[in-house]
C-alpha cells in the first residue's frame, strides 16, 4: 500500500507546552489508523495539524503529497474531518446543514442532492433528513456531525472522538460507516481513549501519551507484546521491599509501584498468582484489592504508563 | 437562612463576573440619564433660570434707546446680549438663537419728536413658540420706554414749565391763575401719547440657513429604522461566537474556503437583512404614518446600503473583540443604545445642545438621520447626501478593516 501521510520529527508548543514532541509516521492509504491516548496525550493536535488547522512549530506533514504549509488549499479538498464537538447548525434540519456543508465543498446541484442522500443513508437517517437538530439524540447529532465530513466524497476522513456520549446503537452505526468507508478506499484517522474502539475498528494503532508515540502496531501485535497479561494489585500497607520480592518471581515480568498500586507484567496469570500472594504475605502487604486484567491495548498502556487510560 | 445567605453569596459572584449584565443594570442607566440630560436639558429649565438669549443691536445712543434695553434686561427668563448686526443676525441664521431686536439710529429722537419709528424683530421661523412669548415681551417693554417718554412729553413738557412760571409770581397774582384746564390738556396729551404708539414692532422672518426641522414621522420613522438597524450587531456577533463555540467555524476552517470568504458570508447575508428592514419600516412610515419619501429614492436606497454596511461591520468588529457570548451581548447591547440616544434616534439632533451637535457625529447615526432628513425633509437629491455617503461609507470601512485585524478564528 502507498504512504498518504507522512510526518516527520513534528513538534507543535502551545507557548512553553509541548503538545506533539517529535512525532514521526507513515500512514498508508485506505488503513483505518487510530491514536490512543488519555484525553490530553496530544492526539487532537496532532490530527490539527495533518488537517492543516494547526501549523507545526518544527517538522513536516504531507499529506497526499501535499505539504500542510504550503499546499493546504490542496489538502482541505480531500479530507473531511469530524470534530469531537457537535459541530452543527442546531436549528437548522439534518439535510440543511449537508447541503450547506456540500455547498462550501463546491458540490451544486444533482451532485449535490445525491451525496446528501448518500450520506445520510450511510448514517441511516434517511428518515429523519427534515427534523431539525436540535430534536435528535445525541447519538443521532453524532451520526450526522459524520455525515457532514462525508458529502464531498473525502479521501481521508479524520475522525476526533467521534463517539464519545453515544448509545450503543448510534455507536455500531458510526462503526459500520467507518468500516464501510475503509473497504471503498478511504483513509480513516480515529482517535479515541476507548481501547475497544481501536481495537475492534484499527488496522493499526499509534499508543500516545504526554504528545509521544509510545508503541506503535497492528492491536494483535502491540497486546502480543505484553505477553501473559497483567494483575493489579491494591495495596494498604506496602510492607517492606515489595517491588524486590515481585521482581523475584520469574512469572513477573516487571513491576511497578505507584502510590498504593501495584502494576505487574506477567508472563502468564496464572502462574504468578501462587507466588505472587506468597510474596506479598512474607513481604507484610496488606492486600485491599487483587485483579486480574486480559492483555489488550488497556493493559499495554498501563504497562507503558503506568496509568490507567481513563484516569 | 444560611442556605439564602449561600446562595446569596454565590449569585452575587456570579453576578460580578457577569460583564454583560453589571453594563446593562449599571452603565447602561448612567449612559442614558448623561445623554438624555445633555440633550434635553433645555427642556426642563426652570422659570427664573436664563431660558432665552436675545441679542439686541442698539443703533442709537439715545436715554429711550437704554431705558428700553434696561427694560428688556428687567424681563424674567430673558437674557439680554448687546452685539452688532451682523453677528446678531448670523446667531439666529445658525439656529443658535431664536431672535435679534434692531433698536434703530434716532430711536430716541423719534419719540422726543412723537414721530414713528420701528423696532425690528428678527425671527428663526422654526421656533414660533419662543418667538411669540419674546415678541410680547418686546412690545411690553417698548411701551413701558414710550409711555416714560410721553410722560414726559406731556407732565415735564407742559405743566411743569407752566407751574413753575406760576409759582415764581406774587401770591396775589398767583389766585388769578387757575391750573385746572392746563393740567388737563397735559394729562391728555399724555392719553393721546400712550394710545397711539409712536413707536412699533415689525417682525421679519430671516431664511435660516439650517434644515427644516423634521415633523415627529420624519424624525422617528428614520430613527428608529436606523436604530433597530444597529440591533443585526448583536445578531451578527453573536452568530459569530456561537460558531465559534460550538465548533462549526473550526469545520468551515477546514473546508477549502479563504477566511475572507468566511467573514463575507456573515457580512452578506446581514446586510441584506438591513436593507430589508429599512425597506420594511419605510414603507410603513409611507402608507401607514403617511411620512414624505422625498423625491429620490436613490438617495434612500444608498444611505441605506451605507447604515446596513455600517451596522453589519460593526457586528463583525463585536464579535472580534469579544471573546464570550457575555461579552458580545454587554459590548453590543451597550453600543446599539448608545450609539442610537447620543445620535439623534431617540432624541432629535436639532433640539440638542451644540455641543452634543457636535458630538452626535462620531455616530454613524448622525450621519445617517442627517442624510435621511436632507432627503425626506428638504427634498434634497442624492448629489446632496453624497457627503453623507463618503461618512457612512467610512465608518463601514473602518469597522471591517479594524474587524479583520483584530479577528481570531480560533
Amino acid at each position: 500500500m502507498a504512504e498518504i501521510i507522512a510526518i516527520s520529527r513534528l513538534v507543535k508548543r502551545y507557548g512553553d507546552h509541548p503538545a506533539v514532541q517529535d512525532v514521526s509516521l507513515s500512514i498508508e492509504e485506505g488503513e483505518i489508523f487510530g491514536l490512543l491516548g488519555p484525553n490530553g496525550a496530544g492526539k487532537t493536535t496532532l490530527l490539527s495539524v495533518m488537517s492543516t488547522l494547526l501549523r507545526p512549530t518544527s517538522g513536516t506533514v504531507t499529506v497526499a503529497g501535499f505539504d500542510t504549509q504550503r499546499e493546504a488549499e490542496r489538502i482541505k479538498g480531500i479530507c473531511g474531518f469530524v470534530p469531537q464537538e457537535l459541530a452543527l447548525y442546531p436549528t437548522l434540519s439534518a439535510r440543511d446543514n449537508l447541503v450547506f456543508f456540500g455547498r462550501i465543498y463546491g458540490l451544486r446541484g444533482r451532485r449535490l442532492r445525491e451525496r446528501v442522500a448518500h450520506a445520510l443513508e450511510a448514517v441511516g437517517l434517511q428518515d429523519r433528513a427534515g427534523d431539525v437538530i436540535d430534536t435528535f439524540s445525541g447519538g443521532m447529532k453524532r451520526r450526522v456531525n459524520l455525515a457532514a465530513a462525508l458529502v464531498h466524497e473525502p479521501r481521508i476522513l479524520f475522525l476526533d472522538e467521534p463517539t464519545v456520549g453515544v448509545d450503543p446503537q448510534s455507536r455500531n452505526h458510526i462503526f459500520e460507516t467507518v468500516e464501510r468507508l475503509s473497504q471503498e478506499g478511504t483513509t480513516v484517522l480515529y482517535t479515541t481513549h476507548y481501547m475497544e474502539e481501536a481495537e475492534r475498528l484499527c488496522d493499526r494503532v499509534a499508543i500516545m501519551d504526554q504528545g509521544q508515540i509510545l508503541a506503535l502496531g497492528t492491536p494483535a501485535d502491540l497486546v502480543a507484546t505484553q505477553g501473559g497479561g497483567f494483575i493489579e494489585v491494591g495495596l494498604r500497607e506496602t510492607g517492606e521491599g515489595i517491588v524486590e520480592r515481585m521482581n523475584d518471581i520469574p512469572a513477573i515480568r516487571s513491576a511497578l509501584l505507584s502510590d498504593h498500586t501495584l502494576s505487574l507484567r506477567s508472563r502468564g496469570t496464572n502462574a504468578a498468582l501462587a507466588p505472587l500472594i506468597n510474596a506479598l504475605s512474607a513481604g507484610g502487604a496488606v492486600v485491599g484489592s487483587l485483579s486480574i486484567l486480559e492483555p489488550n491495548l488497556e493493559t499495554v498502556f498501563l504497562s507503558l504508563t503506568g496509568k490507567h487510560l481513563r484516569d | 437562612m444560611a442556605a439564602i445567605f449561600a446562595s446569596t453569596v454565590k449569585e452575587l459572584k456570579i453576578l460580578s463576573r457577569d460583564r454583560g449584565t453589571l453594563i446593562r443594570l449599571f452603565l447602561l442607566p448612567v449612559m442614558f440619564i448623561t445623554v438624555m440630560s445633555l440633550a434635553l436639558g433645555r427642556m426642563y429649565r426652570r422659570p427664573g433660570e436664563s431660558m432665552l438669549k436675545l441679542p439686541v443691536i442698539v443703533e442709537d445712543v439715545s436715554a429711550p434707546a437704554q431705558e428700553l434695553v434696561q427694560a428688556l434686561r428687567a424681563v424674567q427668563g430673558l437674557e439680554i446680549e448687546t452685539v452688532a448686526r451682523g453677528e446678531a443676525l448670523a446667531r439666529v441664521k445658525d439656529g443658535k438663537r431664536v431672535a435679534a431686536l434692531l433698536v434703530p439710529a434716532g430711536f430716541g429722537q423719534a419719540l422726543a419728536q412723537n414721530s414713528p419709528v420701528t423696532v425690528t424683530l428678527y425671527l428663526d421661523p422654526g421656533q414660533t413658540l419662543a418667538t411669540s412669548a419674546l415678541g410680547a415681551a418686546v412690545r411690553g417693554a417698548l411701551a413701558r420706554t414710550q409711555g416714560e417718554a410721553m410722560r414726559q412729553r406731556g407732565v415735564d413738557g407742559l405743566l411743569f414749565p407752566v407751574e413753575q412760571a406760576v409759582a415764581q409770581l406774587p401770591p396775589e397774582a398767583r389766585a388769578r391763575f387757575d391750573l385746572k384746564g392746563t393740567r388737563a390738556v397735559a394729562l391728555a396729551r399724555s392719553r393721546e401719547a400712550t394710545a397711539e404708539p409712536i413707536a412699533s414692532l415689525r417682525t421679519e422672518t430671516l431664511g435660516s440657513t439650517r434644515d427644516k426641522p423634521p415633523g415627529v414621522y420624519e424624525q422617528n420613522v428614520p430613527g428608529y429604522s436606523v436604530m433597530f438597524m444597529f440591533f443585526i450587531v448583536s445578531y451578527v456577533a453573536n452568530s459569530i461566537v456561537t460558531e465559534k463555540r460550538n465548533g462549526t467555524l473550526r469545520r468551515l476552517m477546514m473546508a477549502p474556503v479563504s477566511k475572507a470568504e468566511l467573514l463575507l458570508g456573515k457580512v452578506v447575508p446581514n446586510f441584506i437583512v438591513g436593507l430589508v428592514q429599512a425597506g420594511v419600516l419605510f414603507t410603513i412610515g409611507h402608507f401607514v404614518f403617511g411620512m414624505n419619501l422625498g423625491h429620490d429614492p436613490l438617495g434612500l436606497i444608498v444611505i441605506s446600503m451605507a447604515v446596513a454596511g455600517a451596522a453589519t461591520g460593526l457586528g463583525i468588529l463585536v464579535a472580534a473583540l469579544a471573546r464570550t457570548e457575555e461579552q458580545v451581548s454587554g459590548l453590543s447591547t451597550l453600543l446599539i443604545l448608545t450609539l442610537a440616544a447620543l445620535g439623534g434616534s431617540m432624541v432629535p439632533l436639532f433640539v440638542m445642545p451644540d455641543f452634543m451637535q457636535t458630538a452626535a457625529r462620531i455616530t454613524p447615526h448622525a450621519w445617517a438621520l442627517l442624510a435621511y432628513q436632507k432627503l425626506i425633509v428638504a427634498g434634497g437629491s442624492t448629489r446632496d447626501v453624497l457627503p453623507h455617503l463618503a461618512v457612512l461609507s467610512g465608518f463601514a470601512a473602518t469597522f471591517f478593516a479594524v474587524a479583520v485585524w483584530r479577528f481570531r478564528f480560533e
